[in-house]
């Protein structure tokens, strides 16, 4: 194995040749090749950032459906939801904490996930306005399999942790290592496989709603 | 294992290909309707020709330093807690996954598309390992229940209509109903493929980047595939191409905005998921243990050759989707995995030139590949390069060049090109008179003085399939 190694790395300085740069000097020409993020990223500007994230999230392309609202109403539009969609009132529940103490006596919440769950509550830790995406980076608190496996995919979203671009989401990760798993969703599973057509539903969430919470603070 | 490319057979299959009705519907579907959304997506980007030039020299600047980038990335993979492998040839590669399947007691294994994989032959080789494979993507289970090869770098079942998709399904996904709906038939792949990401022991993909200052790998899909094929089973395996490695995650975001748009005329795809690592203390899902394969298989070899910014590619298809040939004749014809423009560059330097020589030649010249390449690859000069070459080393004679003409007749009309071959099939019989070859037309000059062409037997397929003798 260390032998097919050098023999890459050999092939690879032999094909480039000369001398090798330092590893700053990359670095410094690395960073040069982006002088400016805004020239390689739409601009969006005099848009307020959740507008333009509500407008894409509920796109035609991107396909999720939102509303807004404070925490306190949380349970209540979640069951509204539920109900409306002839869903059982027992649910996968990936929520933190702070939105555990609601009252969610409407429903069977259970922190495990089935392989054909209908429908599972899970928080985004961001979203990205650019984009109309959600952030979910795994954690043990959050496993990703609750994003992935059910039909309707509810999500938890707090206005104020709404960001312009992805690269706003890198900055946190400047300093702290990157979660086992970053996770960014665009809506829903799709797939155009048969003759580029749209399809939902490949092989992940249907349906997505997203709650977004406008409490102050 | 490695990949039997059947280039040689190029001229036959793409003749056949002009007249194949199902395959013919299927591309004036998909290669327009593709080609509508990213010029779509490329007039609301108004940013998109700064972020092509960006894009193109972070891929130029990576492979300027690619030791430097292997390293630092296998540095901080190895310390986010991944294996990191080392495979000089496509047969290393894939006896390091199987070695790895084995290893991990696999009985199922699920597979994320790769063309890495496909490249290498991994398909193959964990069959013949005795594995249960497991296509996940949409249209590689299509062409898994098929046993066809990917014919489109991006959307691999290109070249099956939704009709033959039904009746594969109902053959195959135990309900024996043609299903019409698209949807439906979408579902029904669904609840197959449900249980099979459940039962897997192992998940292996490939990787759109590796992002070297933190050891992750990033994957790109709509379906959530991905996700699925990689979070569930014990053990997770990355086959990526030496060249896939940016940067930073800055690095990363220029080429991910410039992939989306030009592969399907989307912003940003429904998916895309960095995975840094094995499962951490505490988590409650994810794989026991992660390996990378880092693969030369002929990698190194195009690094040290003219035609270097082939390995700048990332893959989008975009140049495939505006290739007036490949929407003509589909991806089989070019005997190999990868297609189109990039496709008859790529072939060459994997198979052999002597063996992919016409592939080069299959080529307007109209340009428009190197217009759409979001990282700037010059595709045409690349394939002049490969041409001259094919002279140079006397694998084809001079005037085939003249075929360019050809090729570019019946890019332009094909309807002309059916035409004519029905009007020619005729003449070449009385030509022929017995002898079975052609060594002179008249009327094609160029093209056939470099070669004999068979005397044609019943008319053209098209002609065939009116009769009804399918
Ligand atoms: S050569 Fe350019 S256009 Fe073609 S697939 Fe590669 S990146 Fe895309």
């Amino acid at each position: 194995m260390s032998e097919h190694r050098a023999r890459i790395l050999g092939r690879v300085r032999q094909a480039l040749g000369g001398e090798r740069a330092s590893a700053d000097a990359i670095g410094r020409e690395a960073a040069a090749l982006i002088p400016d993020l805004a020239a390689v990223r739409p601009s969006f500007e005099g848009e307020a950032v959740l507008d333009r994230f509500l407008a894409k999230a509920t796109s035609e392309k991107v396909t999720a459906t939102a509303e807004r609202l404070v925490a306190r109403d949380l349970p209540t539009a979640v069951q509204r939801y539920v109900e409306s969609n002839q869903l059982a009132s027992e649910i996968a529940c990936a929520l933190p904490a702070e939105l555990m103490t609601l009252d969610w006596s409407a429903f069977t919440l259970k922190h495990v996930i089935d392989r054909n769950e209908p429908v599972a509550l899970t928080f985004a830790e961001a979203g990205i306005a650019e984009t109309g995406t959600l952030v979910f980076p795994s954690s043990p608190m959050v496993p990703t399999l609750f994003n992935f496996l059910p039909l309707h995919h509810l999500v938890v979203l707090r206005a104020r942790s709404i960001v312009p671009y992805m690269e706003d989401v890198w900055r946190r990760f400047d300093t702290a290592p990157l979660p086992r798993s970053l996770n960014l969703v665009t809506g829903t599973s799709g797939t155009a496989d048969i003759e580029g057509k749209n399809v939902r539903g490949a092989h992940g969430p249907r349906f997505m709603r997203i709650f977004l919470l406008e409490d102050a603070g | 294992m490695t990949v039997a490319y059947t280039s040689q057979h190029f001229k036959q299959e793409a003749k056949a290909a002009l007249v194949e009705p199902n395959l013919q519907r299927a591309l004036d579907r998909t290669t327009t309707l593709l080609q509508g959304r990213r010029a779509e997506a490329y007039r609301a980007y108004a940013e998109f020709e700064t972020t092509r030039d960006a894009g193109s020299a972070i891929k130029d600047h990576v492979l300027c330093h690619l030791d430097h980038y292997l390293e630092a990335f296998e540095r901080n993979a190895v310390a986010a807690g991944c294996q990191v492998h080392w495979a000089a040839t496509a047969e290393e590669a894939c006896r390091i996954v199987v070695d790895l399947c084995q290893q991990a007691n696999a009985k199922t294994v699920t597979r994320v598309k790769s063309m890495l994989g496909e490249e290498i032959g991994l398909p193959e080789a964990l069959d013949e390992a005795g594995f249960d494979r497991v296509e996940t993507d949409l249209a590689e289970h299509i062409n898994q229940l098929a046993g066809d090869r990917p014919s489109h770098i991006v959307i691999p079942a290109l070249h099956k209509t939704q009709e033959q998709v039904a009746e594969l399904f109902a053959q195959h996904h135990g309900h024996g109903r043609v299903i019409e709906e698209v949807g439906e038939l979408v579902q029904s792949a669904r609840l197959v493929l449900r249980e099979k990401y459940f039962a897997a022991d192992v998940g292996i993909s490939g990787a759109n980047f590796l992002v070297a200052d933190t050891g992750a790998v990033c994957t790109v899909t709509n379906e959530g595939n991905a996700e699925l094929t990689m979070q569930l089973p014990r053990v997770q395996i990355v086959t990526a191409g030496i060249e896939k490695l940016v940067p930073s995650l800055d690095h990363a975001g220029v080429l991910l905005r410039l992939l989306a748009r030009s592969a399907l005329g989307m912003e940003i795809t429904q998916y895309t998921t960095f995975l840094t690592g094995a499962r951490r203390p505490g988590d409650r899902d994810g794989p026991e243990a992660m390996h990378i394969v880092l693969v030369d298989a002929g990698r190194t070899d195009i690094l040290a050759d003219e035609i270097r910014s082939i390995l700048k590619c990332i893959r989008c298809a975009a140049c495939i989707n505006h290739c007036p040939v490949y929407s003509q004749i589909g991806g089989h014809a070019y005997g190999g995995i990868y297609q189109g423009p990039m496709g008859s560059v790529l072939t060459p330097a994997m198979a052999s030139l002597a063996q992919a020589k016409d592939l080069p030649h299959a080529c307007t010249l109209n340009g428009r590949c190197v217009e759409v390449c979001p990282v700037k690859i010059p595709l045409t000069d690349l394939m002049r390069t490969l041409r001259e070459r094919t002279w140079r080393e006397q694998l084809v004679d001079r005037p085939t060049r003249f075929g360019l003409g050809l090729w570019a007749a019946v890019a332009k009309r094909p309807a002309l090109y059916r035409f004519t071959t029905r009007w020619a099939i005729r003449a070449l019989k009385l030509w022929s008179r017995g002898r079975g070859a052609i060594r002179f037309l008249p009327f094609a000059g160029a093209f056939t003085a470099s070669r004999d062409l068979p005397a044609p037997e019943g008319g053209t397929f098209m002609d065939r399939y009116r009769r009804g003798e399918r």
